[in-house]
């Protein structure tokens, strides 16, 4: 059974921060467990999502409230990664996710790869309001060029 | 599960062998293979199963003496090499080798953009340089020229001028931009053409010929040489410009169209390519056919009608951009407007004229003024799921029989296998690129299979139609060669031939095109 709107977005934001990816589409979440988490968040993390999506947004501000950096699509995902996110690169234990339409996901994710940074989840789809988003997150750590 | 494959006919221990020689050229993390290292380069769009063009290894040079030192190895083994710029373009198979087991030869860390002109408004630049990048130096250094993107801005520029890619500038002939070439042949030669043959000549990067014989065709969409640096001509930046689009009311009026046009294009009246754009495929930048249609099959021509009203589009739509001052930007637009008046319902949306400087914000019309971008990739979000696409693109005369005549095969034949008519031409002076996207979840196993299975369907009723395309997907190169048969395949002997005398071992991009070094076609059959 898929989850409820609101379960998908905490189990998402959740996961983002935590590193869990496999939650999202079957995730039933205890409210109990973010605060427990919270304190797991060492890493940097940054939330890309979409300003048009009201589901990305609402994971974006919840996922804030957990210590990431959210930054909007914008108009032009190509200089989002060149002069956004590319430079995060560079060091390594940095963590992007997004909670956004399948091309986005796709795009950014392919940059990822291109540049060696590890995509570790991108495929974990729910039905989250009127368009299907794709969850997926990628890792600095190995990054080869 | 096995594991990745190796070049064919060769011994796990050659293979090991070339692989360390490979690491000690260009280094340990130049050369990607096992534990998944080599996955990224496999194609995400196959119509099919992608493990079929999957790569043994990757290797990464990082200048010319690395590549030279690779090319000695893959002699010495018999290693066979697919060379990529970077290997963004999906539609036709990405980074991935036609032949299974080749090692990829990735050249995106030959990345300098080696000289912008402004004077002389051009570029030289290696393979790895993206229009991205070269976009960001020309804005870094204030430069006033424009480049000319295609669809997907994220693409090399050698990559795409080399497959004949084109953009929606008045320099969208990306092929016909480009002038002088640094190439190294399979035996380690660096060879420069037209004037760049000549010891101090400075005028390599504007005037193509040189003394002659040309060759710098030879290498465009074939498997002769590696070219390592381009030159491509860049578009002053005009004063000022102005963004038009025709929205028509009926999908009967293409032929009216492109009769209308072809002489607007022929005296430049029109100065960009013009792109004439389908219902669906304008839909598909914005929307979702789940929004649309849902049920089986391709979208029923009331979908689409319904489809286009709500959205305010036409069933077709023609973008086009004009440049220069703004007196002569009007005069252009009055006489194009009085032409296409003739076209009942004809609706001509023109943004108002625009300073240089003025960047517009959607994809399409950033492309018309030298911004990449990527919004054309919107078109995966279509169908749903893991949405991927491989495109068609037959080669088409500016003639309105022939452009129906085209729609109407590929509309059917798609409808056929259950896919919408994703489609448009972008036109030329002389030709147009017909350019039809099957979309598909590639999730779906039966959806990617029925992809393929139109595309080798479409080549060969266009082939029987006299129809030949200018590009295609890995898993149709033969196929799609093999249309091109006057004189029973002369043009293909003739490849043959050449390919033998520069690349007698068959080490670089064997099946390119679908020429095969002598080797591998004699093993086979």
């Amino acid at each position: 059974m898929k989850p409820g709107r609101r379960e998908f977005i905490a189990a998402a934001s959740l996961a983002a921060a935590c590193g869990r990816m496999s939650l999202p589409a079957r995730a039933t979440v205890q409210s109990a467990t973010l605060s427990n988490e919270r304190g797991a968040l060492a890493h940097a993390l940054t939330i890309i999502f979409d300003e048009d999506l009201a589901d990305s947004r609402a994971f974006a501000f919840r996922s804030r409230t957990m210590g990431a950096r959210i930054v909007p699509l914008g108009n032009d995902i190509g200089a989002l990664w060149f002069q956004s996110l590319m430079p995060l690169a560079s060091s390594p234990g940095n963590t992007i996710t997004g909670l956004t339409r399948h091309a986005d996901a796709f795009l950014l994710t392919r940059f990822a790869q291109g540049t060696g940074m590890r995509v570790t989840q991108r495929t974990a789809s729910a039905h989250a309001g009127p368009d299907t988003l794709v969850m997926w997150r990628i890792d600095t750590s190995g990054t080869r060029t | 599960m096995s594991g990745p494959p190796r070049p064919p006919g060769m011994p796990e221990s050659d293979f090991q062998q070339a692989l360390a020689a490979f690491r000690a050229i260009a280094g340990q993390n130049a050369v990607l293979t096992g534990d998944g290292g080599a996955q990224p380069y496999l194609d995400p769009f196959a119509p099919g199963d992608a493990h079929a063009y999957e790569a043994s290894a990757v290797v990464m040079v990082s200048n010319v003496e690395q590549l030279r030192a690779v090319l000695g190895v893959a002699n010495r083994y018999g290693v066979p090499l697919w060379s990529v710029s970077t290997g963004r373009n999906y539609a036709y198979g990405g980074a991935a080798p036609r032949l299974k087991g080749s090692v990829v030869l990735d050249l995106k860390r030959m990345n300098r953009i080696i000289e912008i002109n402004e004077t002389l408004s051009y570029a030289l630049v290696e393979p790895g340089v993206s229009y991205y990048d070269l976009y960001q130096a020309l804005q870094a250094r204030g430069i006033r020229l424009w480049l000319d993107p295609p669809a997907a801005g994220w693409g090399s520029v050698i990559g795409n001028t080399l497959e004949r890619g084109f953009g929606t500038t008045a320099y969208g002939d990306h092929a016909a931009m480009q002038c002088g070439m640094e190439v190294m042949l399979a035996n380690g030669e660096i060879v420069r053409t037209g004037m760049g043959a000549m010891n101090g000549n400075q005028e390599w990067q504007v005037f193509k010929a040189g003394f002659g014989p040309s060759y710098d065709a030879m290498f465009m969409q074939s498997n002769f040489g590696v070219v390592t640096k381009l030159g491509i001509w860049l578009m002053p930046r005009p004063e000022g410009y102005m963004l038009c689009c025709y929205k028509f009311r009926h999908d009967a009026d293409l032929e009216h169209i492109v009769e209308t046009l072809r002489p607007l294009k022929l005296d430049d009246t029109m100065q960009s390519n013009a792109v004439i754009e389908s219902a669906v495929r304008w839909a598909a930048g914005i929307s979702t056919r789940k929004q649309w249609y849902d049920g089986p099959g391709a979208m029923p021509d009331a979908a689409i009608e319904t489809m286009a009203r709500k959205l305010g589009i036409g069933r077709w739509n023609l973008r086009f951009c004009l440049y220069g001052p703004e007196a002569l930007v009007n005069a252009r637009r009055d006489v194009i407007h009085q032409r296409f008046s003739s076209i009942a319902n004809a609706e001509l949306i023109e943004s108002p004229y625009a300073n240089a400087n003025v960047e517009p914000k959607g994809g399409g019309d950033r492309s018309q003024v030298g911004i990449p971008n990527l919004d054309a990739f919107n078109l995966l979000n279509w169908r749903g799921g893991s949405g991927a696409h491989i495109d068609f693109s037959p080669v088409c005369a500016p003639l309105g029989r022939d452009a129906v005549r085209q729609y109407r095969m590929i509309r059917d034949q798609a409808a056929h296998y259950g896919f919408d008519y994703y489609g448009g031409f972008t036109a030329g002076p002389r030709s147009m690129h017909h350019i039809f996207a099957a979309i598909f979840n590639s999730d779906d196993p039966a959806q990617a299979r029925g992809a393929g299975d139109l595309l080798k369907t479409l080549i060969n009723d266009f082939g029987a139609a006299g129809y030949g395309q200018y590009r295609t997907h890995l898993a149709f190169m033969d196929l799609a060669a093999s249309q091109y048969d006057f004189n029973d395949h002369a043009l293909m002997r003739m490849s043959e031939s050449i390919k033998e005398a520069l690349d007698p071992n068959g080490i670089l991009s064997p099946g390119k095109q679908g020429i095969w070094p002598k080797r591998l076609k004699e093993r086979d059959g």
